[in-house]
């Protein structure tokens, strides 16, 4: 069952840490002064 | 709307992994093993959808020129990458109990690697092209061009000779029933759905930075 946990960990991990990173940088792009260049 | 997708997949995503893990019988050949396919082969469904919109919104670019195609072309492709590395990576922890090895030439998941290839080379060209309309262009044309690895990738097991195994589910006679078959269902659906909120938040995203980066140009330039 090892392979099948690493399995199910990997693609629910990375598809959370992506989603949470889409919102984040949604959130910083919306707090920061117009006139900063965009990262 | 957005929001009721994401939560709908989240819902889908939590079944598929309360039924995968424990509800479905293990398999009489493959084990536990088996309960990799609720998850690796909507990862690689949901790589065609992402990757097929990528090259669709593309072509809308090139006919409308509306950056909004542009947007959603560039997130389809962020989320597809993102998709298609998750498809190798979960391919590959079932290949090293099954086959022995956590890689092999095979033709399907060379064809896959050149997929994940082609699409990050596009990500990468979006990233060194400063003018908006000549990136939008020549990222769309490569997503026309590299789309056609897709049914590559999907006939390659009966096109060659290959390691990985034939479809179980798309062919006349479904090599899954009952509560598995469901599970795999559910897992297309949910995945399917991840993918759709995922891409529409990344295309706000994406709409949200071209129009700081010309905002940011328009500043810089009146400085001067």
């Amino acid at each position: 069952m090892n392979y099948v946990f690493a399995g199910y960990a990997l693609t629910l991990g990375a598809l959370a840490l992506y989603a949470a990173r889409i919102v984040l940088a949604e959130r910083r792009l919306r707090e920061r002064p117009s006139e900063e260049a965009p990262s | 709307m957005v929001n009721a997708i994401g939560v709908l997949g989240l819902g889908g995503v939590i079944g598929t992994v309360m039924l995968g893990l424990g509800t479905t019988p293990p398999d009489r050949v493959q084990g536990d093993l088996v309960r990799l396919i609720y998850v690796h082969p909507p990862l690689a469904w949901t790589t065609y959808l992402a990757f097929g919109v990528t090259a669709l919104y593309g072509a809308l670019f090139l006919w409308k020129r509306r950056p909004r195609f542009d947007q959603i072309s560039a997130a389809s492709a962020e989320v597809g990458v993102v998709l298609c590395a998750l498809t190798l990576a979960t391919g590959s922890i079932w290949g090293r109990p099954t086959w022995g090895v956590w890689w092999t030439w095979d033709a399907r998941l060379t064809s896959t690697a050149l997929l994940l290839a082609l699409f990050a080379g596009y990500l990468a060209l979006r990233k060194g092209i400063v003018d908006p309309e000549a990136r939008a262009r020549r990222s769309a044309i490569l997503a026309l061009i590299a789309v056609a690895d897709i049914p590559l990738v999907h006939f390659s097991v009966k096109l060659w000779r290959t390691l990985h195994q034939q479809p179980t589910l798309l062919r006349p006679d479904p090599q899954i029933s009952g509560v598995q078959a469901w599970t795999l269902l559910l897992g297309f659906v949910s995945m399917t759905l991840v993918y759709v909120w995922l891409t529409a938040r990344r295309a706000r995203l994406e709409a949200a930075e071209q129009h700081a980066e010309s905002r940011y140009l328009e500043t810089a330039l009146a400085a001067r």
